[in-house]
């Protein structure tokens, strides 16, 4: 992963998995999976403060080893307006540009994804210890779903 | 957060710290957004973010656009 930083005075940052290329993923069938991220560095108070990262954008995608994008989970009100809620993609049909809302999804979500039901193997035998775990951070601290 | 999934090729994590991430320099930013640009939109990284904030890529919410505009923060 690469990041841009952590000044709060910069509005936005980000921070991409394999500078924003697609990564290969040991499963059957391939799969490529696309991770890119947008952060903010606010003050909060109490357990939170003084300082947290606060999640200002995503988008998770996978592709077929073709690198055509089967389905992507997106949230990024700032870049599109019009669709400012958390929403998938699937390139199917007439489906291709259709905003389908969803909840808040996290990266932890989409590894578990991957790994229970698109045949993706895991690199550690713990990662349902690991995921739960980081899961559990996340949405002890986030300030919206 | 912790790699729980089997990576073929990730390039530039040889270079990361303990915590799994690298923080690029401006410039190393600068050229990320330069060369993906390039390889995603066939234009510079500055004339992206020129036509971005200008309002004046068609289709924003194309996938390869989005993956290039969610690069701006690196030194757009």
């Amino acid at each position: 992963m690469v990041a841009s930083g952590s000044d709060p005075s910069n509005q936005r940052h980000a921070v991409v998995l394999n500078n924003g290329n697609p990564v290969s993923l040991r499963s059957n069938p391939p799969l490529l999976l696309t991770v890119l991220m947008h952060y903010k560095i606010v003050q909060a108070q109490g357990q939170l403060g003084p300082w947290k990262v606060s999640t200002a954008a995503y988008i998770y995608a996978i592709q077929d080893k073709q690198g055509h994008e089967l389905f992507a989970y997106h949230w990024h009100p700032a870049s599109t307006p019009q669709y400012d809620y958390p929403h998938l993609h699937v390139h199917s049909g007439i489906l291709a540009k259709i905003h389908l809302p969803t909840r808040r999804i996290s990266l932890e979500e989409i590894l578990r994804l991957l790994i229970t039901q698109l045949n993706v193997k895991p690199l550690k035998r713990e990662w349902e210890k690991a995921l739960r775990e980081t899961q559990e951070t996340h949405q002890k601290f986030r300030t919206w779903d | 957060m912790r790699s729980v999934v089997s990576f073929d090729s990730v390039k530039g994590m040889k270079k990361a710290g303990k915590n799994g991430y690298k923080v690029l320099s401006r410039e190393e930013g600068q050229k990320l957004l330069d060369r993906q640009a390039r390889r995603y939109l066939r234009m510079s990284g500055p004339e992206f973010a020129r036509k971005w904030k200008a309002k004046k890529i068609e289709n924003p919410d194309r996938p390869e656009v989005m993956r290039v505009a969610f690069l701006l923060p690196f030194g757009g």
